[in-house]
């Protein structure tokens, strides 16, 4: 039983170890360099060199040096595992050219681990009547329809062809190839192609060897038949192409004619690019068109006449200051107005070239300025309702009332005056620049006056509502001062009345004690009235009032009495009456004193009315619409007196 | 009419204020980002410098420099010696697999084997016995990555140690190592045992793991 399970554990180490053994390493690569040639010439950098499907484990390499190549790395194959690592040792690799089959020429194609590998490669594999002369397998031996000059370069025309070859037949002869028909050749390349080289061959005998295989013998027994259509027409790029069919279907390419071929393109004149005879793109020379510009001679859609106006100089015209456009002097004669008898033009240049109408009523402007002017009509109806509205509160004094409507007011003004310049400005740039397009050399004036205007605008409506203000109130301050001192006035005399109508009225009692008097007093009822208005006087005085009725009554009784002859009689007979008349025109003549300084006042007020309506100027002032502003600085002196 | 530029002068002032908060906002949301970047956190390795120097014989060797950087100039380790016809770097996972250095062929033909890594092994062809030292850093750890499958990695560290010891990390994952040295010399991971007996430096070894990895290696 221990015997058994020692040799199983033995057997399967043995087993573990033998399965890792076989987990081989990866072989070195073969590595292949070498160089190529295609269609004669060393193949261009760019180029990619890979090997066929067949291996398709090895690498590619992209040409970065002209006709050479590598290295190109084709992984080994482990033997002693199932899968393909890579390409087993000893194989031989066909070589592509931009995915084309090539003639392997000589050096080593067979793959050795850890080996570099020199290979020289042709490209396309050669086929008698593909216009090419193939110097490492074709000859004039081999195919004189390539090789017939001799010398190993072909030149044979690009026709339509079939893998069949010319057989034999010497070369010589003219282009298009000599030699009869009948079918053979031409498998060479295909032969090249499947053939390899363990070491490298000499050039002879590969040839020779090839010349053996001309009776094209393609694998398997068939013989590859290619029918290709014509040419296409040769690209911009330099090809041309054609499609290729092996009429045999032996489903392999040995033979196969290259398909895309160089060629010279024919410029025309719609390629898009400057080529040919033209002098610029798809213009010029003796096949296209004239190129457009200022002297070819034509007149190209952006000029004006044939290579002047627009983006060429200015036309000739009678208004251009030089003696041109068959003018027999400077702008005159010819087609222009006639000359004087100095041979000067008659005419001066038009100052405005531009034919538009200026009046905007003849033109686009004129839906513009009627909403300019419907805007500013309601702009300005409205700054009307706001100077109403101004007049009408009465929670404003009168000074700030004025103020209120000055400033609105001059805003109204202002507000048009701006408005109107900038229509106008507006107008003017659409009529200069849009309308006519007479010239921009000024439009950054225009510019400028339209930023300006703004801004000056704004600073003179703050300077004047500056200067208005002081003024207002430097009227106010005087208007103040004024009635202050008038007031003053009117105290004093006040004053000097109250005491001469006390002392009329003590008086007056004092003559009661009189009997015969106040009997003579008592036909003059208008002394008792100016008694009793003294007396009411009196107590107007004391209870701070101003009874100016009370005032113009006693005047005027006083008047009457003085100017009464029975009571200058009566004053002649009683000293007692002469005082109290002496009282009393002293009375009167303060009175009259008095009522000058209403008259001052109203006067005074008048004229700080009229300076203050220069400057605030209400409608009341003009007596047409504004009556109650009007009271406020009429003063009526008439009533206070 | 006052009215309304007095209101342009505000809005303007208005303007000029909300880009000027912008502005500000905007620097300040740069400069905190700034910071955020600059605040990433980096690895520090420790280093020192040395020189590590590996000899060839001639034949096949399976080499690595522990000390040079992980784009080490080709032509800075070896030093354009005649001693060396080829050296190979295995690249599995990709069209071209070997990528090849020469200098025995025509100067027209291209090498796609420029720069050396401490991380990666390389087989060496020489034609004669050969030393290459080359200058560089003793770096205290070194990530190896490798693939499913075989890889060629370097051993950076200048330990010498059992097989089981330097793949302990890698133990799960790995089938069997190998190095050449007139032979190939095989450990096998199930059993522990085989014929490479020690891991030294200055050598590359095949790595066969069932899965792809990380191989930490210290100095």
């Amino acid at each position: 039983m221990g015997g058994g399970h020692v040799k199983r554990t033995i057997l399967v180490l043995l087993f573990i170890i033998c399965t890792v053994n076989v987990l081989a390493l990866p072989p070195l690569p073969t590595e292949f360099y070498g160089n190529i040639t295609t269609r004669g010439d060393p193949a261009a950098v760019g180029g990619v060199i890979s090997v066929s499907t067949a291996n398709a484990s090895c690498a590619s390499f992209t040409m970065v040096n002209v006709g050479a190549f590598g290295l190109l790395t084709c992984p080994g194959n482990d033997t002693e595992t199932a899968a393909t690592e890579g390409v087993a040792a000893g194989t031989e690799i066909a070589f592509l050219y931009n995915g084309q089959p090539t003639a392997f020429i000589s050096g080593d194609n067979t793959t050795a681990a850890g080996t570099f590998k020199y290979v020289l490669l042709s490209h396309p594999i050669p086929a008698c009547g593909d216009g090419f002369c193939d110097p490492y397998f074709e000859s004039n031996a081999t195919c004189s329809v390539d090789c017939n000059q001799g010398n190993g370069t072909g030149n044979a025309t690009n026709t339509t062809t079939t893998g069949t070859e010319s057989g034999g037949g010497g070369g010589g002869g003219g282009s298009g190839g000599g030699g009869g028909g009948g079918s053979g050749g031409g498998g060479g390349g295909g032969a090249a192609a499947s053939s390899s080289s363990s070491s490298s061959s000499s050039l002879p005998g590969i040839v020779s060897a090839l010349a053996g295989l001309t009776g094209v013998t393609a694998p398997f027994g068939c013989t590859e038949e290619w029918l290709c259509t014509a040419w296409t027409n040769c690209t911009i790029e330099g090809l041309q192409q054609r499609d290729c069919e092996d009429q045999n279907f032996c489903g392999t390419q040995n033979s196969k004619p290259h398909e895309v071929q160089s060629c010279e393109y024919t410029p025309t004149c719609f390629d898009e690019i400057l080529n040919g005879e033209e002098t610029d793109v798809d213009c010029g020379g003796s096949k296209c068109e004239v190129c457009p510009g200022c002297n070819n001679g034509i007149k190209d859609p952006d000029e004006e006449g044939v290579d002047c106006g627009g983006s060429c100089r200015p036309c000739d015209s009678c208004y251009d200051g030089e003696q041109n456009y068959g003018e027999s002097g400077v702008d005159c004669g010819g087609p222009c107005p006639a000359c004087t008898e100095a041979g000067v033009a008659i005419l001066e240049y038009p100052k405005i070239l531009c034919e538009k109408p200026l009046n905007p009523l003849r033109n686009d402007a004129k839906w513009f300025l009627l909403l300019v002017l419907i805007l500013l009509l309601a702009r300005v109806y409205l700054y009307k309702k706001e100077l109403k509205w101004i007049k009408e509160d009465q929670l404003l004094d009168e000074f700030k009332r004025a103020r209120y409507y000055a400033d609105r007011r001059r805003e109204m003004w202002l507000f048009i005056l701006v408005t109107i310049v900038v229509t106008l400005l507006s107008y003017l740039y659409y009529y200069e620049f849009l309308l006519c397009a007479i010239g921009y050399k000024y439009l950054w004036a225009f510019l400028l006056v339209l930023v300006l205007v703004p801004i000056v605008v704004y600073y003179l409506l703050r300077a004047i509502t500056y200067s208005d203000t002081r003024k207002l109130a430097r009227l106010q301050a005087e208007e103040k001062t004024h009635e202050t001192v008038l007031h003053e006035l009117m105290i004093f005399e006040n004053n000097q009345i109250m005491e001469i109508e006390q002392d009329i009225a003590h008086m007056i009692e004092g003559v009661g004690t009189n009997v015969a008097l106040v009997t003579e007093l008592q036909k003059f009822p208008e002394l008792k009235a100016i008694y009793q208005d003294i007396v009411r006087l009196h107590d107007e005085y004391h209870t701070s009032k101003t009874p100016t009725g009370i005032e113009k009554d006693l005047c005027d009784q006083v008047y009457a009495i003085e100017t009464n002859e029975h009571f200058e009689r009566l004053a002649d007979e009683y000293p007692e009456i002469t005082v109290i008349y002496q009282k009393l025109a002293l009375l009167y003549h303060h009175y009259e004193a008095k009522q000058q300084l209403y008259d001052e006042l109203a006067s005074l007020k008048k004229q700080t009315r009229e300076k203050f309506s220069d400057e605030v100027k209400p409608p009341a002032v003009e007596g047409d619409d504004d009556p109650d502003l009007d009271d406020q600085f009429s003063g009526d002196p008439e009533e206070d007196s | 009419m006052r009215h309304h530029l007095a209101r342009a002068q505000i809005i303007l002032l208005g303007t000029f204020i909300l880009f000027s908060t912008l502005y500000i906002l905007f620097a300040l949301e740069s400069e905190l980002a700034g910071q955020a970047t600059t605040g990433t956190r980096v690895n520090i390795t420790n280093s020192t410098p040395i020189t590590c120097s590996v000899s060839v014989v001639p034949g096949r060797n399976t080499v690595s420099w522990p000390c040079i950087s992980t784009t080490e100039p080709l032509s800075d380790v070896l030093n354009n010696s005649p001693a060396v016809d080829a050296m190979y770097q295995y690249v599995p996972g990709t069209s071209d697999v070997w990528r090849v250095h020469t200098e025995t062929l025509p100067n027209w033909v291209v090498s796609d084997l420029s720069s050396l890594s401490r991380r990666v092994g390389y087989v060496l062809i020489a034609n004669a016995a050969a030393t290459f030292p080359v200058g560089g850093l003793n770096v205290s750890s070194t990530s190896v990555p490798f693939l499913a499958g075989w890889s060629l990695v370097g051993y950076p560290a200048f330990t010498t140690r059992s097989p089981a010891t330097a793949f302990s990390s890698i133990n799960l994952t790995l089938t069997e190592a190998r190095t050449y040295d007139s032979g190939f010399l095989s450990y096998i991971n199930v059993t522990q045992s085989g014929t490479l007996t020690e891991v030294t430096t200055g050598r590359g070894y095949w790595l066969n793991s069932t899965t792809s990895g990380t191989w930490v290696v210290d100095t």
